[in-house]
């Protein structure tokens, strides 16, 4: 079973997405914020990190940074869900290194079928 | 006929070409005598030929005749003879055999053998074929040899017709021989055999001779050749079926041979004929050869032929002696005609014939004599015309030799009569001629020549009356001729004495007439009494012409040549007044000069008025004791300047020292002054002075030479007139010079104001052209605050540093200050510092030199700024002109201090702007970010309830679910649209610009308009232009608007179709999109395309949609310099086309 981390830090979000991806048959695992979530990525070593750009303590472009700079953490596949949906957005999380993206508000749809294309 | 046209025709030719003709009539001898010979040749060769050919034939015939004949008679010799031995031994054979015994058989057959000497051998053969008995002459007799022959032809052929004859063989092959078979008859049944020698018959046949060549011969039935006098051509069994002659006795008709002439066994043709010998199928011929069948007929030819040679010397010898009866007769006409045409006409012809030949002699010697006649008249008349072409030709000669003179010395009148009267002298051949030209009422001698030069010089002058011959010619105006003068009744005697002394008889005068008016006469005469001849007086008509001519031009030349004086001083005057246009005096003295010189005038003077009087004001020419003593004249009859002057007319006096009117006569008389002509100048009618001409003898000024001195009159006017003039220019052009300067400077600084916001270069720029015009030392600008009612040093220009800054350390109150009066007043104010006690710095300004200081309000509207300050140093004055140009640089100062100030202020506003625009977009941001948040939250349980996550739900929740849903969605592009065009208000909207294809986003917008329209089963139809270039814009955004424009169309459209185009219209490309929806109000169309409006607001809820679609859409459109409208009309659809710039306009998008 794929695992699946969600870092976000509005609890309506986080709960929407977990309902969709354990629907699907993910394992989920939730942070609420940058540094918590980079934890979590060392310890649950999940399979894909959903990732909120406004996060507290540390936000989403930075934690990226982060996680892509760590040699044991750079291979997970991370996916910016942000309600950032102005033009240039994309781009930032892209520089960052984020491998996909997703404006808010989505398509609960729409989200899994992204997640789908990273890990099936 | 032939024959007396080809002699008319040998004559006609012996004209042009004797030598030929001899030739020809040679020919014609020869050509009868031809014709003579070849006609009695010809008779007599057809009638020998006639009579050859008959005789060859009749020859033919005897021959044959004779021939057959003979042939004849051989074969029946043959005949007999072998009938005779048939006869014989038939008669053998006719005893009883039966019952002779083979004994007297044979004695009967040895009887026989005595009888017939040709048979060598007889023989007995029984019935059975078989030799019972054979008696021989040559061989053993025998008897019962019984040879068996039953089957030999001669015992088989012998039985069956009785008889048979064996074909002829040779024995020893010598001599011919036959075996006759004759089978018996009655109880003999056997049959006789006998071999006969046909040697005895032969020799007859073959001795049968024709002529001396000719011979005999026999063919057997096969055509072989059985006898003949040659044995060995028998022999070698020659076949004569060849011939033609045997071949035509084997002809089936049997006919034997038509033809008399054959074939000889030895070759060559013969004369043939033959006999048949029916009994035993053989032919006899007798051949004779050709040659010697015809030798009579040779001889005939031999005949004929020296008959025909006789005939033929007959004949030539007739036609010789009768060519010569015609021919000679017509050569010698021909010959004659030869020596006529030749030129000989004397020559006559002498044929004595009787004939028609002679009276064509007789006739050609009548037409020599006319012919002679005529040639002689015609060697007159060619005389006679060849000397008066030779006289024509001299007189042309001399005529144009005279034109010639005339032409080349044009200019030298005596020369061209000289050669007139030299050569009218000469062709008449006179004894001496002379011209005499009209002088008053007399004529005077021009030109005279005679024979003896001492009489040329004597000159003749005569009154014009009718005592002598040039008299009158003057007076008849025509030639008169006068053979001899001595003897004419009319002539006075002292005219005659003069005749006589000049010894002349006969006189011819021509008068000379231009245009009918007399000038002058011309004179020939000749010491002798000789008449001039008609053309003689022709002649000299023609000359005095052309004298007249020549004088004429001599004339013309000479008034040309004036004219050409006058127009060249002319010019030469207007030359110098257009250099010396600022020197009048050079002009004028000019003027005089030239006067002076054309009009043969000593002295010229030039007056200019001066009040009531006349100046002088150039001369040229010096009159002793007259010109120091009078410079000056008055207006008024004293003098003839005054007088011209008064009277505005040209006066002229032709001897001042008699006019009564004249005042300064003593100095005239010292200045022997006579002459006087005066010529007013008048400028449109006003007298501006006079020119005065004077002579000192009397001799009146031509008309001519008046015009020219009022010619230069008009020129010393306009020369007058051009220095007035030139001087006011200058005058004018100094002030204009000085304006010039001031506005250069003016302009220089009013650019500077505008060129330029940094106020103290501009105040800098001002105050420099303020020092520069306003001839100023130093210059200060200082600033009024109305708060305080003080004024403070803004800026200075060229005071000296210390005093600069004591100055601006200063505030100065404006009352009771200069400054402060000039600002209330809005006027300049000028000071002395020194008597201004109350100026700030007083002591401080005198010291540095200042003296004078000029005060100009800086004044815009009724706001006062400050005040310029001019200052001026020990000794200068502010000149009068500065004042108002102080006030234009003022009033500029206030724009340029106004300028920069609001250029402050924008600059100073547009970066608050940029601040707030900053600010504007943080919050853009923000905001975005925090309504999409809890959207997100809003939205995703929606659908998660939809999908049935939290249990079923039933249709009324489901429905209030939609409603969630819709509203949310709706609320999302309500924010997503705000935030665009808060972003486009905020110039924020980020275009990216690139290459796109129309196609592309047209398809993009049907696949995302496609559902709906779908839903509302809607037509969707796009159409694309084939062939669209590749644009360049932003792809997204266009997009954006076509898909804005799609989604209205379906959203609004019930039923119908949306059809979406896009096409190229000049230059740009039309998006369009036309749906079947209920049309939009006209008075709505505008508005649509402004935020918040919708036609009708409750669509925006019925419909949904933001209302700000079409707004972002035209600011999308316009951001590529293209433009959207709509068509529409309620009920009938409506059409959106937006046309956008192949490639986009960024420069206007930008703006």
């Amino acid at each position: 079973m794929k695992k699946i981390l969600v870092i976000e830090d509005t609890p309506d979000n986080r709960r929407i997405i977990r309902l969709v991806m354990e629907r699907a048959g993910y394992v989920v695992v939730e942070a609420v914020n940058g540094a918590e979530g980079i934890e979590m990525a060392r310890s649950e070593r999940p399979d894909l990190i959903l990732m909120d750009i406004q996060l507290p303590v540390i936000d989403g472009y930075e934690a990226t940074r982060r996680l892509k700079a760590d040699p044991e953490l750079q291979a997970i596949p991370v996916i910016a869900v942000t309600s950032y949906a102005l033009a240039g957005d994309e781009a930032k999380t892209r520089e960052a290194g984020c491998n996909g993206y997703m404006a808010k508000p989505f398509s609960p749809k729409a989200l899994l079928q992204l997640v789908q294309q990273f890990i099936g | 006929m032939t024959v007396v046209t080809s002699t008319s025709n040998q004559g006609h030719v012996a004209k042009a070409s004797p030598a030929l003709a001899v030739a020809r009539t040679g020919r014609l001898f020869r050509k009868y005598v031809m014709l003579f010979v070849v006609l009695i040749g010809g008779i007599l060769i057809a009638s020998g030929l006639v009579e050859m050919w008959f005789s060859y034939q009749e020859n033919k015939q005897a021959l044959a005749a004779v021939q057959r004949e003979k042939a004849a008679a051989g074969a029946q010799r043959i005949e007999q003879f072998i009938d005779e031995l048939r006869r014989q031994i038939g008669w053998t054979t006719r005893s009883a055999w039966s019952t002779a015994v083979i004994e007297q058989r044979q004695i009967d057959y040895f009887r026989l053998l005595r009888q017939a000497p040709s048979i060598t051998e007889i023989s007995h053969l029984d019935a059975d074929g078989r030799e019972e008995i054979k008696v021989s002459r040559v061989g053993m007799n025998t008897v019962g040899s019984l040879t068996d022959y039953s089957a030999d032809p001669r015992f088989v052929e012998a039985k069956k017709h009785k008889v048979w004859f064996s074909p002829v063989y040779f024995l020893r092959d010598t001599e011919p021989y036959m075996t006759l078979a004759i089978a018996g008859s009655g109880r003999d049944s056997g049959v006789t055999v006998a071999e006969i020698n046909l040697k005895f018959i032969w020799d007859p046949v073959t001795r049968i001779r024709a002529g001396k060549a000719g011979y005999a011969y026999v063919v057997d039935g096969s055509g072989h050749l059985i006898a003949h006098p040659d044995l060995g051509l028998v022999l070698r069994k020659t076949d004569l079926s060849r011939l033609p002659q045997v071949a035509g006795l084997r002809r089936p008709d049997g006919e034997g041979p038509g033809d008399l002439i054959g074939q000889g066994i030895g070759g060559g043709e013969v004369v043939t004929a033959h006999a048949t010998i029916a009994l035993l199928g053989w032919t006899l011929f007798v051949d004779l050869p050709i040659a010697e069948a015809f030798v009579p007929v040779y001889d005939s030819l031999l005949r004929s032929g020296l008959l025909i040679l006789f005939g033929l010397l007959l004949a030539v010898g007739a036609s010789l002696f009768l060519s010569r009866r015609i021919a000679g007769p017509i050569q010698a006409l021909t010959a004659g005609a030869a020596r006529v045409g030749g030129g000989d006409l004397g020559h006559r012809i002498d044929i004595r014939t009787n004939d028609e030949l002679q009276d064509l002699a007789v006739r050609f010697n009548a037409m020599a004599e006319g012919l002679q006649e005529s040639y002689g008249h015609l060697e007159r008349r060619v005389e006679e015309r060849t000397r008066e072409l030779r006289e024509a030709l001299e007189y042309q000669t001399a005529t144009g030799d005279v034109l010639k003179v005339i032409s080349r010395s044009a200019f030298d009148l005596e020369t061209v009569l000289t050669t007139l009267i030299e050569t009218a002298m000469r062709l008449c051949n006179a004894g001496g001629a002379a011209m005499f030209r009209l002088e008053g009422d007399s004529l005077v001698t021009v030109v005279s020549r005679r024979t003896e030069p001492s009489l040329e010089r004597i000159r003749i002058r005569r009154t014009i009356d009718r005592r002598s011959s040039i008299g009158r010619a003057a007076i008849d105006k025509r030639a008169i001729h006068l053979p001899d003068i001595l003897e004419d009744p009319d002539v006075d005697e002292a005219v005659k004495d003069d005749m006589r002394m000049l010894g002349i008889r006969t006189v011819l005068a021509v008068p000379l007439l231009r245009e009918d008016e007399l000038i002058g006469v011309i004179g020939l005469n000749r010491s002798s009494v000789s008449a001039f001849s008609q053309r003689e007086v022709d002649l000299v008509t023609v000359f005095a012409d052309q004298a007249v001519i020549a004088m004429e031009n001599a004339r013309l030349v000479q008034e040309l040549r004036e004219a050409l004086d006058y127009q060249t001083a002319t010019g030469e005057v207007l030359k110098v007044i257009s250099r010396s246009a600022f020197e009048l005096d050079t002009v004028l003295t000019t003027l005089a000069e030239t006067a002076a010189r054309l009009c043969n005038a000593p002295a010229v003077r030039l007056y200019r008025r001066d009040g009531n009087g006349l100046e002088m004001a150039a001369s040229h020419g010096h009159l002793p004791g007259f010109s120091q003593l009078v410079t000056r004249r008055r207006i008024d009859r004293s003098s003839v300047a005054g007088r011209a002057a008064a009277e505005g007319r040209v006066v002229q006096v032709l001897d001042v020292q008699a006019d009564p009117e004249h005042t300064s006569t003593s100095e005239a008389r010292v200045g022997n002054v006579r002459t006087v002509l005066a010529v007013p100048l008048l400028r449109e009618g006003t007298l501006i002075g006079v020119i005065s001409l004077t002579r000192t003898k009397v001799e009146r000024f031509s008309q001519k030479e008046i015009d020219l001195v009022t010619v230069f009159a008009d020129q010393a006017v306009i020369a007058i007139e051009n220095a007035r003039l030139v001087q006011e220019i200058r005058a004018g052009t100094a002030a204009l010079a000085q304006s010039v300067e001031e506005l250069r400077a003016l302009g220089e600084s009013g650019r500077s104001v505008v060129a330029t916001l940094d106020l103290g270069r501009v105040l800098d720029t001002i105050m420099d052209g303020a020092v520069e015009l306003g001839r100023a030392d130093a210059c200060a600008i200082f600033r009024y605050t109305r708060a305080v009612r003080e004024f403070s040093l803004w800026r200075a220009h060229g005071l000296p540093d210390d005093y600069a800054s004591r100055l601006s350390a200063m505030q100065i109150p404006a009352a009771q200050t200069v400054m402060g009066a000039a600002l209330d007043e809005d006027k300049t104010r000028e000071l002395d510092i020194e008597e201004s006690p109350l100026l700030p710095l007083r002591e401080a300004t005198i010291s540095a030199g200042f003296q004078h200081a000029l005060v100009v309000p800086l004044i815009r509207g009724k706001r006062g700024y400050g005040a310029m300050v001019l200052y001026y140093a020990d000794g200068d004055s502010v000149p009068e002109r500065a004042h108002d140009l102080m006030r234009t640089f003022a009033s500029q100062s206030v724009v340029a201090i106004q300028n920069a100030r609001l250029f402050r202020e924008v600059a100073e506003k547009s970066r608050q702007l940029e601040v707030a625009s900053q600010h504007k977009s943080q919050f853009l941001a923000n905001m975005s970010h925090e309504l999409r948040t809890p959207m997100n939250a809003i939205l995703g349980y929606t659908e998660l309830m939809f999908d049935g996550l939290f249990g079923d739900l039933n249709a009324e929740t489901k429905d209030t679910l939609e409603r969630v849903q819709q509203n949310g969605k709706h609320l999302l592009s309500l924010i997503n649209d705000v935030l665009d065009l808060s972003k486009i208000e905020a110039g924020q909207l980020q275009m990216t610009f690139g290459d796109y294809d129309v196609n592309a986003v047209v398809q993009a917008v049907m696949a995302a308009a496609r559902p709906l329209a779908d839903t509302k089963s809607i037509a969707l139809a796009a159409e694309v232009e084939k062939g669209l270039p590749v644009c360049w814009g932003d792809e997204r955004r266009l997009t954006q608007v076509l898909l804005n424009l799609a989604s209205n169309a379906v959203k609004f459209t019930d039923e119908g179709s949306v059809r979406i185009g896009a096409r190229r219209r000049d230059g740009a490309i039309e998006l369009s999109v036309t749906d079947t929806g209920p049309g939009i109000d006209p008075a709505d169309q505008a508005r649509i395309f402004e935020e918040f409006q919708q036609a009708d607001n409750s669509i925006t809820r019925e419909k949904g949609g933001t209302g700000l679609g079409l707004a972002i859409s035209r600011r999308i459109v316009e951001m590529h310099g293209g433009t959207i409208v709509v068509e529409s009309r309620l009920g009938h659809g409506a059409t959106f086309r937006a046309v956008v710039p192949i490639r986009a306009d960024v420069g206007e998008a930008a703006a």
